[in-house]
């Protein structure tokens, strides 16, 4: 009895061990739709800054105001300078410590910047360069600091870490209250033509110096709510992060130098000439073309003297993120009136005789039609100038920007230059949007002010010309750069310090991001309204990512987190296809209709159907790509004409890899395609149609050129 | 020390300089046409790029996609191409036939077609196209062999690979 029970007990013991070993206890997983929102991901909304993505009640900024003497030295290449900041601690935090960004130290001698970056022993160098890296002394750059002192001259003690200065106040400063003090510099400035750098001068056969100046005063750092302190170290690629406030300042140069600068400009009738302020009257009144308020042949008899007297021109800027000027002997300067709504704003450019004709023509201009268009799609510009500069770099300060670009000698210049130098302009003078005004932080987040300027940048191209040729910001010319290997990609949401294609990425792609939801997913009225209301909430404050990606659904009632997620934060592509088609009629019956399938290869059908029946299609399509996108439809039929359907992107909800939708027609189908307009960035086309193309791109191009 | 550094600023600093941003990658497509026995290629290349890159080469300047732009400039792509771009199918080097370019706003594409190739199971590419001028260029390459797709980012340090299908 024992041996049996126990010989019965050990089947079942076999029996239920196989069993276990066949059983796998099933994982579970995380919520990983695409459609889910992006709460997990975007900081919890605050009264500071609403869910709705605008400012909120208690949301708050600080204010630091400048008064600042400066002293070109145009034989010694230097800025001296002297300032009184007055920092309004407008926030509820008391301040132990301010925090000051020192860039020129990304120059110094001492700087870490070469060191972060790799590099190899070149082939060779021109002798020139040898010389200048090997042989000669190293370029002393960097701010020096003569004196940082409290309001009554007693030292105030800071402590410098690399591009950042901490002031170490005595008491810290409250709530609501302000606190004054001053630091006394100078600096050699860097030959941005052979150093690089977003100032700096280009020196001249001539012997003459054109300055474009900038980051060149101790500058307060942002403090808020996001980042604390936004005190991270300037390594040269990310940009900046800055307060608003009033500027003084008045800059000494030469006399006989023509300066354009961020304010407006106190005391004309000391620094121009009565000429000049004529002329000056003439432009303020001219809508239609610039007028030429220092011409080409004064600005050329001056290059060949040096004077050795000085001006003093007295500038005021109310409300402004920065400051920067440019100066030379061998400006050209011109200006033309803008209507911006009832409110005239004036253009300026100034430019030296090597960047005419193609300044002349076109730099005001486009400084004028900038203003225009940008006005329309944000808000009125709410300053009184915008400045163009022949800087020989694309660089945006409040008010002036810097702009590349020359002629051939013989001041001819090809559609291709003009284009360049336009598109660059365009951009640079668009920067006084974004961030001079829509103040993001572009340490953090470059996509923030590239990205969104980039995109309005293409549609003051299209205004300023009919047919100008759009470029970078059209899907099909980012599919490369998303189609490339991904260990070279970073996701837009990353820090521009630290990514590969940092134009791919903090530019193109985001502009792209934004041209899609204006033409394909949004329309623009949609589009339209909300990037206005998205400008406008954040005019002259700090918007972080959040609250753009917050406003543009909340003022269009269209749910955008699937979109946001996967252009900003991944790295995933668009593919789009269509897996396969069956075709069906109907088949009439006494008291029901039954769907016939037609096997037959291709679009055709071929036996049983009814003259009279409808045309029906089972379509199925496949994402291999990870990006969700709507799918854009076209039925080319039978008779020739054309239909289009478009299903939104919510169709991927339940399931992201295949969707299948029955369509009926009255027309024979011959043809179905997806995205015939390239509007989503599809990587391959090849599996977009049905039937399947057997014409490819390089079959189309090779009987075009056959002839 | 000092004079290391400067040459590591030299070579640095200046890519810091512009806002207005590029990246420096180009694309070359090849397919295998079963049909026609032959591979097809187009290799798609940024215009501003490839004319500082023919500029520098033969010293004087040229202006793509222009009205003054040189009659042969063909001549010159090919030969460009011929130098930069090499392949060798099933181990064996073959040369290739220009079909034509066209421009498409900022990029150029080149179509180019190599014939009488009854199978293939291996491509060898050299690809070194703006290296010289552009060392931070990289040369994407994407291919659709036998239904089988391969690719292979090419630089300046890695400039030949094998795709296998």
């Amino acid at each position: 009895m024992k041996k049996i029970g126990l010989l019965v007990l050990s089947l079942v013991f076999v029996a239920a061990s196989s069993f276990a070993q066949e059983k796998k206890t099933q994982q579970g997983h995380t919520n990983q739709n695409k459609f889910r929102q992006l709460k997990d991901v975007l900081a919890t909304p605050t009264s500071q800054r609403t869910a709705s993505g605008a400012p909120g009640k208690k949301y708050t900024q600080q204010k630091v105001d400048y008064v600042m003497d400066i002293v070109l030295d145009d034989d010694k290449e230097t800025i001296t300078g002297s300032e009184t900041i007055t920092y309004h601690n407008n926030s509820e935090d008391e301040l132990p410590y301010l925090w000051l960004q020192l860039d020129q130290n990304m120059r110094a001698a001492d700087s870490k910047t070469p060191d972060i970056n790799p590099n190899r022993i070149p082939k060779g160098l021109s002798k020139d360069r040898y010389d200048k890296t090997y042989e000669e002394q190293p370029f002393d750059g960097g701010f020096k600091i003569m004196s940082v002192t409290n309001i009554d001259g007693s030292n105030l003690s800071h402590t410098i870490n690399q591009t950042m200065m901490r002031i170490n106040l005595a008491k810290p400063l409250g709530a609501g209250e302000s606190f004054r003090f001053k630091i006394k510099w100078w600096y050699k400035i860097n030959n941005h033509r052979t150093q690089g750098g977003r100032s700096g001068f280009e020196h001249f056969p001539d012997g003459n110096n054109n300055y474009v100046i900038a980051q060149f005063f101790p500058r307060l750092c942002v403090y808020d709510n996001v980042e604390g302190w936004q005190n991270d170290q300037f390594w040269g690629r990310s940009e900046f992060a800055l307060e608003f406030g009033d500027y003084t300042v008045n800059i000494t140069t030469p006399d006989d130098h023509m300066l354009g600068a961020t304010g407006r400009l106190m005391n004309e009738s000391e620094v121009l000439t009565k000429t000049q302020l004529r002329r000056l009257a003439q432009a303020r009144k001219s809508y239609k073309d610039p007028v030429v308020i220092h011409t080409q042949e004064e600005a050329t008899k001056i290059e060949k003297s040096r004077s050795k007297k000085t001006k003093t021109w007295k500038f005021f800027a109310e409300n402004v993120r920065d400051y920067a000027f440019a100066t030379s002997r061998k400006f050209i300067w011109d200006g033309m009136a803008v209507d911006i709504n009832g409110k005239t704003v004036m253009a300026y450019s100034y430019y030296s005789r090597e960047a005419n004709s193609l300044y002349g023509d076109h730099s005001t201009r486009a400084a004028a039609q900038t203003l225009k268009t940008y006005s329309k799609y944000t808000f009125d510009y709410p300053y009184h100038k915008a400045i163009s500069v022949d800087g020989q770099m694309g660089m945006e300060y409040p008010m002036i920007a810097f702009n590349p670009g020359r002629p051939n000698a013989d001041g001819t210049y090809t559609d291709r230059m003009k284009y360049r130098m336009l598109g660059t302009t365009i951009h640079e003078v668009g920067h006084n949007f974004f961030p001079m005004i829509v103040n993001s932080d572009e340490r953090q987040w470059t996509w923030m002010d590239e990205g969104l300027n980039s995109f309005v940048q293409m549609l003051a191209m299209r205004d300023y010309e009919k047919d100008y040729p759009l470029g970078r910001g059209l899907p099909k010319n980012i599919v490369p750069y998303m189609a490339g290997d991904q260990s070279r990609i970073a996701p837009i949401m990353s820090k521009g310090d630290n990514v590969y294609s940092f134009g791919a990425n903090a530019y193109a792609k985001p502009a792209t991001a934004l041209w899609i939801l204006r033409e394909t997913i949004m329309g623009h009225e949609l589009f339209d309204h909300a990037f206005r209301t998205y400008s406008q909430r954040w005019m002259f404050k700090h918007p972080t990512p959040a609250d753009f990606f917050r406003s543009m659904e909340d003022a269009s009632a269209m749910d955008l987190d699937w979109f946001w997620r996967g252009w900003f934060y991944t790295t995933d592509v668009t593919d789009i296809g269509i897996k396969n088609v069956k075709k069906f009629y109907a088949k009439p019956g006494s008291d029901r209709v039954d769907f016939v399938e037609d096997t037959t290869e291709g679009a055709s059908f071929k036996k049983g159907k009814g003259a009279n029946s409808k045309y029906f299609y089972e379509v199925t399509f496949d994402k291999p790509g990870g990006l969700v996108m709507p799918i854009i439809v076209e039925f080319t039929y039978k008779d020739g004409t054309k239909g289009r359907k478009t299903y939104p992107a919510q169709i991927w909800r339940l399931n992201d890899k295949e969707v299948t939708k029955a369509i009926n027609s009255d027309k024979e189908i011959i043809n179905i395609t997806v995205d015939p307009d390239l509007e989503t960035a599809d990587v391959d086309m090849t599996n977009n149609s049905w039937p399947k193309k057997q014409d490819n791109k390089f079959g189309k191009f090779k009987n075009k050129v056959k002839g | 020390m000092r004079t290391k550094k400067l040459l590591l600023l030299f070579l640095i600093v200046p890519l810091f300089a512009f806002t207005a941003h590029k990246y420096y990658l180009s694309l070359t497509q090849i397919e295998y046409n079963s049909k026609n026995k032959s591979v097809e290629v187009i290799i798609n290349v940024f215009i501003d790029d490839i004319e500082t890159a023919l500029t520098k080469i033969h010293d004087k300047k040229f202006e793509l996609d222009t009205e003054i732009e040189f009659a042969d400039i063909d001549t010159y792509f090919f030969e460009y191409l011929k130098k930069n771009v090499k392949f060798k199918l099933d181990g064996k080097a073959y040369d290739y036939s220009y079909i034509g370019k066209e421009y498409d706003g900022d990029v150029v594409f080149f179509y180019l077609e190599i014939k009488n190739v009854p199978t293939l199971k291996e491509i060898e590419i050299n690809n070194t196209i703006l290296l010289k001028h552009f060392p931070e260029q990289q040369n994407l390459v994407k291919s659709k062999v036998n239904k089988k797709y391969k690719s292979l980012l090419l630089t300046k340090k890695d400039q030949t690979g094998t795709l296998k299908y």
